[in-house]
């Protein structure tokens, strides 16, 4: 073989690899699941759950899914395989779609367990791994209508969470490492009234070395999180204090907006198109009685003329985006939402909230129509392809806000915004 | 928000942002093209555009055949329409 034939022998093996890593990536983020993409909880209180799967290689050693169990309870599952490449990323993905089989087997019927969960998931792995290999993992259930958390945490990272007083507090492990010789497990209790904000992380994040000399970022995770409202916040304190990423990183930072949020006003709007610009002009002036940021102000507002037409065309009035499509392709499109209008006497309800947080000033909005609603898990295919035509609305929400949440049932959107 | 033409340019100051806007920036270019092939539209700062906007103009080269050429000011709304692949479509250059 001369030299032009073993580099392109070369340049093919490298591009067929590519590919196989690409597929393998492409089925970790199906075996990942997420009931909770853009979605809030609406249980007793309203509380954010917002993600980081920040994976070193393309075949991850971490896992995680987050299951709605029923109204009030969700289940969270964080797996962190031993060592890095392969291995350990073949027992994170195959613990991890297990888990969701038996899960969705137990929703199904109606009998979700977490101990039952636990001891089957266990049962199946234990022959899988190695003599030498430990899978740390967290099994967490958490009800937001009785406020208690029950987990079964194996040799993981502390929860970590912040009470009322802005004071840290955490959940430790309650079981070593899973290994192919384990037979017992516990399961515990945690009241969380007074929790308002919680981290559920792998190790890598903390592991990782800092700009500061001998400094891992554990020496900065608790105070980084109660400085942090949002998930974005944390991310930027952490990147901002390493050189760089040194494992997988991922984690679940849930923030209960009960504890910490003033109503500043609300207000319902009939669905008629004259109501889209009142209701603008209404929610700008409120904006600004708040902040002077005209940026910020701007941002918001984008965001509400988005969500505020959504919950009018989609909501209320029920035109899908086929119909919305064909509808401007004929050039009938305000003709038709004008003679929708006249016969729907759906309301749309805005509630806008404040937060003082560490001297910033954030705005939560509430957008609530009286809708069919829709399937929010579409929104995940609309964020991976940002080319597709349905949905830039809510890309252009997302890009001009810190976040957006749908309700369950799709009819209630909240977004938040620093001014 | 403040429009005005020249010749084939639409210019638009201020920010973009209502479902009023998007009306009079439709109803614009929709009179301009029947004698216009190429339009150019220069948004001089707005920080982004309402979807509505981003469907319309699709429309207009993607159905209608125009040659839209787009001048922006802003960096975020130069961003999002990148992040959005509609940078080509709108032959999209900073100003």
């Amino acid at each position: 073989m001369n030299k032009n034939e073993k580099i392109k022998e070369l340049q093919d093996k490298e591009k067929y690899n590519v590919y196989q890593e690409d597929l393998g990536f492409e089925k970790e983020l199906n075996i990942l699941r997420n009931d909770f993409y853009y979605q809030m909880i609406y249980s007793r209180d309203i509380s954010l759950v917002d993600f980081m799967y920040n994976p070193l290689d393309v075949m991850s050693g971490d896992a995680y899914s987050a299951r709605r169990i029923d109204e009030h309870s969700t289940f969270y599952l964080m797996v962190d395989g031993m060592g890095k490449g392969m291995s350990a990323s073949l027992t994170a993905m195959i613990m991890t779609s297990f888990i969701n089989h038996i899960f969705d087997k137990m929703i199904a019927h109606d009998s979700f367990e977490l101990s039952v969960l636990v001891h089957e998931t266990m049962e199946y792995i234990k022959p899988i791994l190695l003599e030498e290999e430990a899978l740390a993992i967290d099994y967490i259930v958490m009800n937001n209508y009785d406020n208690m958390l029950y987990y079964a945490k194996f040799g993981m990272p502390v929860i970590l969470m912040e009470n009322d007083d802005n004071q840290i507090a955490k959940i430790r492990s309650n079981n070593a490492p899973l290994s192919k010789y384990q037979k017992t497990f516990n399961i515990s209790s945690y009241d969380i009234t007074n929790i308002t904000k919680f981290l559920i992380y792998t190790d890598g994040i903390v592991e990782n070395s800092t700009i500061y000399d001998n400094k891992l970022y554990s020496d900065f995770i608790e105070e980084d999180f109660l400085n942090s409202f949002t998930r974005a916040d944390l991310k930027k304190s952490f990147f901002d204090k390493i050189d760089i990423q040194e494992d997988d990183v991922t984690l679940i930072f849930i923030n209960n907006l009960h504890h910490k949020t003033t109503n500043v006003s609300s207000m319902n709007f009939p669905s008629t198109l004259d109501s889209v610009d009142k209701a603008n002009d209404w929610y700008g002036s409120i904006l600004e009685k708040i902040s002077s940021n005209n940026a910020a102000i701007y941002n918001a507002n984008v965001v509400f003329t988005e969500l505020f037409m959504n919950a009018y065309e989609h909501g209320n009035l029920g035109i899908d985006s086929d119909l919305k499509q064909q509808l401007l392709d004929d050039d009938i499109y305000f003709e038709t939402l004008n003679e929708k209008s006249e016969s729907c006497k759906k309301e749309i309800n805005i509630i806008v909230s404040e937060v003082l947080f560490n001297s910033e000033n954030y705005v939560i909005t509430q957008i609530i129509d009286e809708g069919e609603g829709f399937d929010t898990q579409i929104l995940s295919q609309i964020f991976r392809n940002s080319q597709a035509f349905n949905g830039r609305g809510v890309f252009v929400s997302r890009k001009n806000s810190l976040g957006i949440y749908y309700n369950s049932k799709g009819n209630s959107v909240l977004y938040l915004n620093k001014v | 928000m403040n429009i005005s033409v020249s010749s084939n340019k639409v210019t638009v100051s201020g920010n973009l942002k209502s479902v009023g806007d998007f009306q009079s920036l439709k109803e614009t270019i929709d009179s301009l093209k029947t004698v216009e092939k190429t339009i150019i539209i220069e948004i001089v700062d707005s920080l982004s555009i309402t979807s509505s906007i981003i469907g319309y103009l699709n429309k207009l080269v993607l159905k209608d055949g125009v040659n839209l050429e787009m001048k922006v000011g802003n960096d975020s709304l130069k961003s999002l329409l990148d992040e959005l692949h509609l940078s080509e479509v709108f032959k999209v250059q900073k100003i």
